[in-house]
């Protein structure tokens, strides 16, 4: 009789926590994770987003959806709200969790997350920073991870081994050196408050400069997205006159990263600077947005 | 063995356990760590009068309320008592002299009261424990400027709001260093 009691009472109380775990999963945020203030502001910015008819768990998971490792992940954030010192305005995903992230776009974003694959922005940390060629030139040092490997949550020297000569210098773990340095969030913001996309028809009126750019840069040193159409456009000098640079959104998202030296000469260091007849074009006009087909066919585009 | 009653009982308490999350506070109460909506509003108030929008943004627009609410709370814990105790003098002060509360006063009046508190002519008779009417004015000042200002990492200056104001060079343009 003991047996059967213990095996009813316990039979109800695994039903009531699956339950509780799948009412805590399904109902609205604003019952659950979004009570607390970490998570509000977040909450507030998904809602009107284009992102908004995707349910927080298809991004950020469940406490179960990578088994053990996501329990422990999501109870050490509970834990933290608690009992640790340090605080956040509101959540940042670790670099893993933004890797995780960075899949379930490609569930949805597949032409995107394919263009992405074969372009130069799929490269990982192995290839930005054990590249003894790059590094007899130039030593890593912290900048290099603003935009290369923005989410890396440590400073170049806890990155990798900066000592002897540039041939020796490698990353100390295997699976970081093989983890991607620039991914969709680091010029997307999924949260970005726009409309959600539809297929445009002939009456519709609405046009697309209304809305809100689908590109934001990720600040690094803010742990934060800054929308492109925000960004101060940059004065590019070439001789003692300024060249004639695109200031659309996309551009100067490109500008930050393939960026000229101080001084901003057109075609110093990373610079890209379309020049002569092709000035003030701006790099979405030859450059798909994730690929890198285009430029191999007009490779003079940045010189004459 | 469970019976019939106790079946009952105990099923009727797991199930008021999965309705808990519905006893929700004010949405708004969510966005705050240690205000109460109606203090914040009043604070928001304050702060725009210190930084107030015209071509470019306000306070309210930088979001300096959350940088406050995040500084008193983790930072400052000592100003929270100040912070709730000028805020509900000023909008007794407010409400005993205009009739209402300070957020909802016309800006001039909202002005000239900030003016006072500020000269230390404001009448510091009823409430303000702790703090007076000039050194709470001074404090939100402080704080405001350090939320316009400071970086948007401490929860303040929204989308870079005051960088952009001041047309500051940022985030630094600048390529590899080749040497």
């Amino acid at each position: 009789m003991k047996k059967l009691t213990f095996f009813i009472t316990a039979t109800l109380a695994m039903s009531v926590l699956l339950s509780g775990y799948m009412t805590w999963n399904y109902v609205d945020p604003v019952n659950t994770c979004a009570q607390c203030h970490e998570v509000s502001p977040s909450h507030e910015s998904w809602l009107q987003s284009a992102h908004a008819d995707v349910r927080c768990i298809d991004c950020h998971g469940t406490a179960f959806s990578r088994g053990l490792h996501s329990l422990k992940e999501k109870s050490g954030m509970v834990l933290a709200h608690w009992f640790d010192e340090k605080q956040n305005i509101d959540i940042r995903l670790t670099e893993e969790q933004m890797l995780d992230v960075v899949l379930r776009c490609a569930e949805c974003h597949r032409a995107e997350h394919a263009g992405w694959l074969e372009s130069g922005h799929a490269l990982t940390y192995g290839e930005v920073f054990m590249n003894g060629e790059h590094n007899r030139e130039e030593k890593p040092y912290a900048d290099c991870l603003r935009c290369h490997g923005m989410f890396y949550e440590g400073d170049i020297h806890t990155l990798m081994s900066l000592e002897g000569e540039p041939d020796d210098w490698h990353i100390y773990d295997k699976k970081q050196a093989e983890r991607p340095a620039i991914t969709c969030l680091s010029c997307h913001e999924i949260h970005t408050p726009n409309p959600v996309s539809t297929r445009r028809t002939p009456t519709d009126t609405t046009s697309l400069s209304d809305k809100a750019p689908y590109t934001s840069l990720y600040v690094r040193a803010d742990k934060t997205h800054l929308r492109t159409d925000l960004l101060t456009p940059v004065t590019i000098m070439q001789g003692d006159s300024s060249a004639l640079a695109a200031i659309d959104p996309a551009s100067l998202l490109c500008l930050q990263c393939h960026a000229p030296n101080s001084s901003h000469r057109a075609g110093s260091s990373d610079d890209r600077t379309p020049l002569g007849i092709h000035a003030g074009k701006s790099c979405l006009d030859c450059h798909s947005a994730h690929s890198m087909r285009t430029p191999r066919m007009f490779p003079l585009v940045h010189t004459h | 063995m469970l019976d019939r009653r106790q079946f009952i009982k105990q099923s009727v308490a797991w199930s008021g356990c999965l309705l808990l999350p519905a006893c929700r506070p004010d949405p708004r109460q969510r966005l705050y760590r240690t205000f109460s909506p109606e203090e914040a509003d009043c604070l928001i108030a304050l702060c725009e009068q210190v930084i107030p929008a015209d071509d470019t943004p306000g306070a309210t627009d930088a979001g300096v309320i959350f940088y406050i609410d995040n500084a008193v709370a983790h930072y400052f814990p000592k100003t929270i008592s100040r912070y709730k105790s000028g805020v509900a003098s000023l909008q007794a002060y407010c409400i005993g002299e205009h009739g209402s509360p300070f957020e909802t006063l016309p800006t001039q009046v909202q002005t000239d009261i900030m003016k006072r508190m500020e000269s230390g002519d404001l009448p510091a008779s009823d409430g303000w424990e702790g703090v007076s009417p000039k050194s709470f004015m001074s404090m939100l000042v402080e704080h405001t400027m350090q939320g316009f200002y400071g970086p948007p990492r401490h929860g303040g200056n929204r989308h870079y709001a005051s960088y952009r104001m001041l047309k500051l060079d940022f985030p630094l343009v600048v390529g590899q260093n080749r040497y």
